[in-house]
């Protein structure tokens, strides 16, 4: 088979290992030949970045061994790896926004003159030559890169890759953000540089993509490689079924009800025509009880829905309506004081505050605040005594009240955050990705208090996130988000995993 | 209770053991070393001299906290004094003070004003008011120095409790303790430290981080202010050069007190400590006759110092 070594092995990584609080790339190999498109894929979590990560030298593996050409290379810096010649186009778009085309091409291998300096002429001409030549596009080499569209600052990027002679280019969602013809033309770019020989190793979100170009496709599920094949062997379902795994049918909690029976449910949000840039005219209701999930791949808009009716990021348009009231949403504060909740995704820059007291991030919020002071002072045990109810509540693992939250680990500063939102005692309450890095103990905790604040306490919760599994367990209703607009709904009862999968990842 | 009192000393103690260790070495040293640094004279002294640091400093220590800085309370002391000082002339001097309080509130909202609504950064902002404000206090001064002959102005600033300890004492604590009590005790402080800790996570929690932000900035524009009128008080006279060298005396203190320039973390009872290290140490110097030259190259020695050993605790 394929774990045979080859000879012609370009890149090779064997037995990859990286733990952090979990194991979260456990022996992977991982090989490329000259001339191949190589796909990773796999679910958010899988390791798929991590895997990157190592290869470009931004982390270090724990175990595990890496060879360029048969001889044993040490990646221990981003420098490294490019000296090396490996360059990863990716999502984020590494540029130098405020430089020049040329400057960005041309970084670290400027072209001196006779006495020395950098000769730009030189610099522009063979960037705009070289531009030409690959692509057959003519852009100004003296243009700021920042006002370049996404398609263009790709090629740049790319243009830079091939001027520092890198043989290996990872390509890390390169369409996410590109259109039909934009995609065409970077495939074509693609399928030229195999040509070339150069071992090229594509990760993407997109299944038929990768059908589409890749030649052979590694398959990570947690942190494990499940399979490494030959793309002429594999439909699209076996992908996706190696990707999710073969545990199908999750078990239900007893205290589930038949989420299509409303029956004295009340509506409790009523959201109308939500518009903003990235928003296209939403509209939904959630009722008591409920969990409504939100699905749909990265940059779909899942997080900006919530954003966007929170008063957090601006609206355009729309109407928000609460149990039947209509709400007057413009600053995060008037959802809180309303009852409409947002639990961020990303709780270290959002969510906690790292340097203060586990009891004090319970109650920092506007309204906690207020309801627990007198004339805005207030006493150190009320606060206690209220933060710890929370604490114990949501069993947070903590050395003392008084510690502060960064000594927490990460599933626990979750809770810190949750808590801090129930303190509230909101109505609806929307978790963006709420268990996101956390070990799958506490996982499980989770999944049971968002149950119970369902079904016993009767809240509505908006479920977002990019875990399948997650939502099969939890929510009762689905809705299937693509470029900001909800594409299909469904009751959980009428899908499987893997409907809901390919739903999901369907072409746009 | 008298554990919990000893819980409460034992917190205080923890976080800022190393400054007041330091302190009290160096206070140990001065007894051993100099047979005039323990009288009583001598610690009155200080305490009067610490006295105007600490109250700009205590403002200095807001703003700090929220994430920013304040380069203007100098100029802001020269500005105040001098316009509370000539007013004196014509108008009575509760209400001369009482307006040379609100203005330096005012100063010090429009900086925070200005770094909120524009998001400038902060130094620059407070830098360009330094600068405007010194200019100000020049040209209402026009360079000459007016002597304080107003006796209630005199009184009430630079009188002595029961005959011996110096009045300025008296308005340094009753600062430091309202600052100490807003920031561990009240709403305003704890959104201090949020704001200051994480902007996006304070407003996502529904906090007003522009309004925070400016009530730190008018904070210590008041601060400067009072600090100013007990300048003024004990010098018995103003001109614009008086409060020179306190917005970089002041951020000194507050990051040698182990608050960092970072925001969100950091106590005014380490604001204390360090106009205390300060205040003794420029002392000693005083008394062993250092020049003003080496006294300089050594505060700023000892301000390093101060700040990689708050650094090693973090």
């Amino acid at each position: 088979m394929l774990d045979v070594k080859q000879e012609n092995n370009y890149l090779e990584m064997q037995s990859i290992v990286k733990r952090y609080v979990t194991t979260v790339v456990d022996h992977v190999d991982f090989s490329v030949h000259e001339g191949e498109i190589h796909c990773l894929v796999g679910e958010n979590g899988a390791g798929k970045s991590t895997l990157i990560k190592i290869l470009s030298g931004i982390v270090q593996a724990d175990e595990g061994k890496i060879f360029i050409e048969g001889k044993y290379v040490k990646i221990d810096s981003p420098n490294t790896a490019h000296r090396l010649g490996i360059s990863v186009i990716s999502q984020e778009l590494s540029l130098l926004n405020e430089l020049t085309i040329g400057e960005n091409v041309f970084l670290g291998v400027e072209p001196k003159n006779s006495i020395g300096l950098v000769n730009w002429r030189e610099v522009h001409r063979e960037t705009e030559k070289q531009i030409y030549q690959e692509f057959e596009v003519k852009l100004d080499s003296r243009k700021v890169v920042k006002n370049l569209s996404i398609a263009n600052k790709q090629l740049v990027m790319i243009t830079g890759a091939l001027r520092w002679g890198s043989k290996i280019l990872i390509l890390d969602e390169p369409t996410a953000r590109l259109s039909k013809e934009e995609i065409k033309r970077l495939f074509d770019i693609i399928k030229n540089f195999r040509k070339e020989g150069r071992a090229i190793i594509y990760i993407s979100h997109h299944l038929e993509e990768v059908e589409e170009i890749g030649d052979r496709v590694t398959i990570l599920r947690d942190g494990r490689r499940v399979i490494t094949e030959n793309l002429k062997n594999l439909t699209l379902t076996d992908i996706s079924n190696y990707m999710i795994g073969k545990t199908k049918g999750t078990k239900l909690s007893s205290d589930k009800i038949i989420s299509r029976n409303r029956t004295g449910k009340k509506k409790l949000l009523e959201v109308r025509g939500i518009l903003n840039e990235k928003i296209k005219n939403v509209d939904f209701d959630v009722f008591e009880g409920e969990i409504l999930a939100i699905a749909g791949v990265t940059g779909s808009g899942r997080s900006e829905i919530a954003r966007a009716i929170c008063g957090i990021d601006h609206r355009d348009k729309g109407e928000i309506k609460l149990m039947g009231k209509k709400l007057k949403i413009r600053k995060p504060v008037d959802a809180i004081k309303n009852g409409l909740i947002y639990v961020p995704e990303d709780r270290k820059t959002q969510g906690v505050f790292l340097k203060i007291p586990v009891f004090m991030n319970v109650l920092l919020n506007e309204k906690t605040l207020e309801d627990l002071s007198t004339l805005s002072f207030y006493f150190m045990h009320k606060f206690k005594s209220f933060a710890s109810k929370f604490v114990k509540l949501l069993n947070i693992m903590t050395p003392s009240l008084d510690t502060p939250c960064s000594n927490l680990s990460g599933g626990n500063q979750q809770k810190v955050l949750l808590g801090k939102w129930l303190a509230m005692n909101p109505a609806v309450i929307i978790l963006d990705e709420p268990t996101r890095g956390i070990d799958v103990g506490v996982k499980l905790e989770f999944y049971e208090i968002i149950n119970k604040l369902a079904k016993k306490q009767n809240k509505g919760i908006i479920l977002i996130s990019s875990e399948l599994p997650e939502i099969m367990k939890l929510a009762d209703r689905i809705l299937i988000l693509k470029e900001g607009k909800f594409v299909e709904a469904s009751f959980k009862e009428d899908l499987t995993q893997d409907e809901l999968f390919n739903l999901i990842i369907s072409k746009r | 209770m008298n554990k919990n009192i000893k819980s409460i000393l034992g917190n205080i103690l923890h976080s800022y053991y190393r400054i007041y260790i330091v302190l009290l070495i160096i206070f140990l040293a001065g007894i051993l070393s100099h047979p005039r640094f323990a009288t009583s004279q001598n610690l009155i002294n200080i305490a009067r001299q610490i006295s105007v640091l600490l109250i700009v400093s205590v403002g200095q220590t807001f703003v700090i906290l929220v994430g920013g800085i304040d380069i203007s309370v100098g100029s802001v002391i020269s500005f105040i004094s001098v316009i509370v000082v000539a007013m004196l002339l014509t108008i009575h001097p509760i209400f001369s003070v009482l307006i040379g309080l609100s203005l330096g509130l005012i100063i010090g909202a429009v900086n925070g004003f200005i770094v909120t609504k524009f998001k400038i950064m902060p130094f620059l902002v407070t830098f360009c008011a330094y600068i405007i404000y010194a200019g100000l206090a020049l040209f209402v001064d026009r360079g000459a120095c007016r002597n304080v002959t107003e006796p209630q102005f005199i009184n009430f600033f630079s009188t002595y409790i029961f005959g011996v300890i110096p009045i300025s004492i008296f308005y340094a604590i009753t600062t430091f303790l309202i600052g100490a009590l807003l920031l561990s005790r009240s709403i305003f402080g704890i959104k201090i430290y949020a704001v200051g800790g994480n902007k996006e996570a304070a407003r996502l929690a529904g906090i007003n981080v522009n309004i925070i932000t400016l009530l730190a900035y008018a904070i210590s524009g008041l601060c400067a202010a009072l600090a100013a009128n007990i300048l003024s008080g004990i010098l018995k006279m103003a001109d614009a050069l008086v409060g020179i060298g306190y917005e970089f005396d002041s951020i000194a203190v507050v990051c040698i007190g182990g608050t960092l320039l970072t925001g969100g973390e950091g106590s005014i009872i380490g604001t204390l400590g360090g106009a205390l290290i300060i205040g003794v140490i420029k002392n000693l110097f005083n008394l062993y006759g250092v020049s003003p030259f080496v006294q300089q190259i050594a505060t700023g020695l000892i301000i390093l110092t101060a700040v990689l050993l708050a650094q090693k605790k973090s």
